[in-house]
């Protein structure tokens, strides 16, 4: 579970974080972001983080992600130490081990939709086959298969953060990271992507979603509140 | 692999997304590229070539007489080169002479002087050139003088002479007025050993004689030097080893002719360092060097402003490699990937490059000399020039490619992701970074450009010691048709006559030779009583001029007289020397009444003028020394006619004139004494001309580079703008604040770029006429004109942020 004093997921937990701390440092002001953040998450668990705007969800999704460095603290991810490995090493657990599904989708605009779901593979130098077969397999979870050769300025909103989960299953990751998935999407869209999502789950995704929205924190297994940087309050749903 | 195709497929993709981007990153590298092309195709045409049509060139050497004054490059006389090729053949396969010789062929109704060469009849087996029609010459065409009356024509010859004509071999045509059977073509890619100038026809080293009948003596003396030599090295023979080989015949020559030999060797020079000639090297090098080195500082203007397009380009995509990196991409597969775009882009440019350069090469290749010589510089594209053009685009795509991909791979990954525009200090540092690299390198460029006009300017106006304008001059050469040395004489007497009669004529005379018309000749001089130090050079150049030649070149006399129709064959031999000459010998004592032994003769000196330029113009005070032609015969003429009227409108009475005397005497080289200075000033209008044009281009890039920095800083900061002009910032105060930061940017880079033309300012002394490196003009115009261009590139941005609406302003992300 979670608190601010030390995780009882030691066992069997897929993450681990222990008195994790972010200060950013500009000219003459310190920001702490995160102070003695404590969290485990189990494989198989869908967590949700919420909290109001600056609570430091983001950093906190950044440093899960390893797009961001703990200023102190220590984070294991499926038993490995990555609090402090190199860029490059950061780079393969991000390629291997975890799946991003943004806001704003982050799809690259000069990528069909197909190459962007194969681009994390192509990173991995999986074998053009497998690339193929996965894709296929991606698409096809997320009922887009027949949109597979265009661009994502010729899809809708819902359908391009499809394309994003798609994208981030492909690779089949140890957890899925979703940042506000349902923040540019109308509630129709964003329902359906939050079916999406929970349709993983039951298929035995980890995942860790921020979201301020309540309507959405329902769909995961535990929420974990965020407040001022620290964590406020941790409930099963 | 597959990664790498992808990153291909991605790189084409980018290319063609947005045209206006793409043409002008082509278009900007294309100039400098295509620029850069063509320069090193100049290069290899004069510089690294072989010889074109010899078989094995590797194995070419050029043999020059040396002498202890320092001369290293002499010519050879004929007797010499039979004891060289008869002497060294442990060393040589073979060893021909050769030499320029002005030729009369009667292919049409009237004959046509033309420039050919006279060859020993091994010259074509010693090169290995074979014939396209008919033959080359035959061995036992070396022995037998007078005896073998045939000619090989060159490629170029049968066109312009005979049209192409395939029946050519076998007919019979008048050189020199008597009957040569031409025998052969050679190969069109055959252009002798000096490939910059086509022979027109080739002629037997035996038949000089009847070639040249006035110049007795050539198969005798051995101070008679005017060939050149060409060998071939034996496989396995070292140019080292052949070296020694001739040092030790010169040895042997010494004991046998010890007053030909004193203090002289032979040099051997491979033909690959000797390119057109060796003496000509080191001015061909540096002049090359410093060339290739401005159109290098403009392709990298050129780079720099391309790197800030793209920089601006990789803000815009920072969105697009925080993706990448988010899942997974390393930052190396990253910067391959946007290398890779880079070389796309380059490439494209290098094609588009090639056109600029086959363009440039157009223009240069129809560069022609005033002279009667068919001068073909036959720049190419060949296999060696596309193999610079390509590693040049390789090297341009990783000067402009790889700051801006290490820039985009180093996004802020969270606000990236996020969409957020970056704080983007670094780059801004390095975009500020660029506009003064390019300010820098633009100061170098045109201040190198500036220097090259004021040396063209400075050797135009030069005191060359005579008068060029209201000037005309033609060449002619009686003997060689036909005219003995009695008809000759006349036949000058009576033209002279016929255009002083003329009215408007000032004054007209004769010389063999005009000053600064590249050939020189020198001759052994001995004073007596004077005591030459060790080395010290007593071989000087000389000329032979008719009477009224002085008056007609406006050379004034500074003492005793010039030359007279009673200075003839039977009178007392004279010369008139000039300043330089009486200053050496006769320092602080009248020159006038002393002697000179030359030319086998005691001559005595009647006259001094000033000294002037004869052979260049960057040369020392030289002395130089006239002898009258009725007592050093010449019947190659040139006559220069001073008129008071445009000279050109006195050319149809020039030619009229002769034609009265002789309709069939050919009249070349019709010019005017400004046009015929157009060889000595080639060089300086060359380098002028095309280092301004350099220097313009450099400009017009450095103009729209800082013009792109500004406009994009600009952009970058509408929101600041629109806060400070929220809260009351005026107009006038805006534009102030950009300029302010523009142009300190520019002034770092200009006060960067005068030290840096400082110093290139010293490494072309050598090359600049006078050594004027330190022009206080060019060092002040130069930074007043780029900053006056770089403040009106930053005003046009800053005049416009200072009209954004705050409102929009504002709302701008």
């Amino acid at each position: 579970m979670d608190s601010n004093g030390p995780g009882n997921g030691q066992n069997g937990a897929l993450i681990t974080l222990s008195g994790i701390k972010k200060v950013f440092f500009t000219d003459e002001v310190e920001t702490h972001a995160l102070s003695d953040v404590h969290l485990d998450v189990k494989k198989g668990e869908y967590v949700a983080i919420s909290g109001p705007s600056g609570c430091g969800k983001t950093t906190l999704l950044s440093i899960l992600g390893l797009l961001d460095t703990p200023t102190d603290g220590e984070y294991v991810l499926d038993g490995e130490q990555v609090a402090r490995l190199s860029p490059m090493a950061r780079a393969r657990v991000r390629n291997r081990q975890i799946g991003f599904i943004f806001q704003a989708f982050n799809l690259i605009g000069d990528l069909t939709v197909a190459e962007n779901i194969e681009l994390p593979l192509t990173y991995r130098e999986m074998a053009a086959n497998e690339r193929r077969d996965r894709v296929a397999r991606a698409l096809e979870r997320v009922g887009m298969s027949h949109r597979a050769k265009h661009f994502p300025a010729q899809l809708s909103g819902g359908q391009q953060q499809r394309v994003a989960v798609a994208r981030a299953v492909a690779g089949d990751p140890a957890i899925l990271l979703a940042d506000e998935p349902t923040g540019n999407l109308d509630s129709k869209n964003g329902e359906a992507v939050m079916e999406l999502l929970s349709e993983l789950h039951q298929h035995g995704a980890t995942i860790c979603m921020v979201t301020h929205d309540s309507r959405y924190a329902h769909y995961a297994d535990r929420e974990v509140s965020l407040f001022d940087g620290r964590v406020a309050d941790a409930a099963v749903v | 692999m597959s990664s790498l195709r992808n990153d291909v497929r991605f790189g084409l993709r980018m290319f063609v997304k947005n045209p206006f981007f793409t043409a002008m990153v082509v278009g900007t590298l294309a100039i400098g590229i295509g620029l850069n092309t063509a320069v090193f195709s100049a290069i290899d045409a004069i510089l690294l070539r072989p010889l074109p049509g010899v078989e094995r060139p590797a194995e070419i050497v050029q043999l020059y007489r040396s002498y202890s004054s320092g001369m290293k490059f002499g010519s050879n006389s004929v007797p010499h080169y039979f004891d060289v090729r008869d002497r060294s053949t442990d060393v040589f396969t073979g060893a021909a002479l050769w030499s320029f010789e002005n030729l009369s062929v009667g292919a049409s109704e009237r004959p046509q002087r033309v420039f050919g060469q006279m060859v020993s009849a091994n010259y074509f087996s010693v090169l290995g050139a074979r014939a396209a029609l008919g033959r080359t010459f035959l061995p036992e065409e070396d022995t037998g003088r007078g005896a073998h009356a045939v000619a090989v024509l060159s490629d170029a010859g049968w066109h312009t002479l005979f049209g192409g004509d395939s029946t050519v071999v076998g007919r019979t045509v008048p050189v020199n007025g008597r009957s040569v059977v031409i025998v052969g073509v050679t190969r069109p890619e055959f252009r002798g050993v000096m490939p910059m100038v086509d022979p027109v026809l080739f002629m037997p080293l035996m038949q000089y004689d009847q070639v040249r009948p006035g110049r007795r003596a050539v198969f005798e003396r051995r101070g008679n030097n005017s060939h050149s030599i060409v060998a071939r090295l034996r496989p396995g023979v070292t140019p080292r080893r052949a070296q020694a080989r001739l040092t030790a015949l010169v040895e042997q020559l010494k004991t046998e002719y010890p007053d030909d030999y004193r203090d002289t060797g032979i040099n051997l020079v491979r033909q690959s360092d000797a390119g057109t000639h060796p003496i000509m090297r080191s001015a061909e090098v540096g002049l090359s060097a410093v060339i290739m080195a401005v159109v290098a500082v403009l392709l990298l203007i050129a780079c720099v402003n391309v790197a800030n397009l793209f920089l601006a380009r990789a803000r815009d995509r920072a969105r697009e490699m925080a993706v990448r990196l988010s899942l997974g991409a390393q930052r190396h597969a990253l910067l391959r990937q946007l290398l890779v775009e880079s070389l796309i882009f380059a490439l494209a440019a290098g094609v588009v490059g090639l056109l600029v350069a086959a363009w440039a090469i157009s223009l240069a290749n129809q560069i022609t000399l005033p002279m009667d010589i068919d001068f073909r510089p036959d720049l190419r594209l060949n296999p060696s020039v596309l193999a610079f053009t390509l590693l040049v685009t390789v090297v341009t795509a990783l000067i402009f490619g790889v700051a801006p991909a290490w820039q985009a791979t180093r996004p802020d990954l969270v606000p990236a992701l996020k969409g957020e525009a970056p704080a983007g200090q670094s780059r801004s540092r390095m975009r500020s970074g660029l506009v003064v690299a390019q300010m820098a390198l633009s100061i170098i460029l045109l201040v190198c450009a500036g220097l090259f006009l004021v040396n063209l300017k400075s050797a135009t106006t030069a005191n060359k010691g005579f008068i060029s304008e209201h000037r005309l001059t033609a060449s002619l050469d009686p003997g060689l048709q036909g005219y003995t040395r009695a008809q000759s004489e006349e036949f000058y007497r009576r033209l002279g006559e016929r255009l002083r009669a003329n009215p408007g004529v000032e004054a007209v005379g004769m010389v063999d030779q005009l000053p600064l018309g590249l050939g020189e000749n020198d001759r052994g001089v001995q004073i007596p009583g004077y005591v030459p130090a060790p080395n010290e050079n007593m071989s000087l150049f000389t000329g032979d001029a008719m009477p009224g030649y002085f008056d007609a070149m406006g050379m004034p006399i500074i003492a005793g007289r010039t030359f007279t129709a009673q200075d003839d064959s039977a009178a007392v031999p004279v010369l008139v020397i000039n300043q330089a000459f009486a200053d050496r010998f006769w320092r602080g004592q009248p020159a006038v009444g002393k002697i000179v032994h030359t030319a086998g003769k005691d001559r005595t000196v009647i006259g001094v003028v000033p000294t002037g330029k004869y052979f260049r113009l960057g040369e020392d005070p030289s002395p130089f020394m006239w002898m009258a032609v009725a007592q050093h015969w010449n019947s190659g003429l040139t006559v220069v006619v001073h008129v008071k009227a445009d000279p050109t409108a006195f050319i149809p009475t020039l030619r009229a004139e002769v034609r009265a005397l002789d309709a069939n005497m050919p009249l070349t080289s019709v010019k005017t004494l400004d046009q015929h200075l157009g060889i000595a000033l080639l060089p300086a209008r060359l380098a002028g001309t095309v280092l301004g044009v350099f220097g313009l281009i450099g400009l017009l890039l450095a103009s729209v580079g800082v013009y792109g920095v500004m406009s994009y800083s600009v952009t970058q900061r509408t929101r600041e703008i629109g806060i400070r002009m929220a809260i009351g910032a005026s107009q006038s105060q805006v534009v102030t604040l950009i300029m302010r930061q523009g142009l300190t940017l520019v002034l770092i880079g200009v006060a960067i770029g005068m030290a840096g033309a400082f110093g290139a300012s010293r490494l072309l002394k050598s090359v600049l006429y006078g050594g004027q490196s330190l022009d206080p003009l060019t060092f002040s115009l130069v930074p007043l004109l780029l900053v006056g261009v770089a403040a009106l590139a930053t005003w046009i941005p800053s005049k416009r942020a200072a009209q954004v609406d705050p409102m929009h302003a504002l709302r701008y992300d």
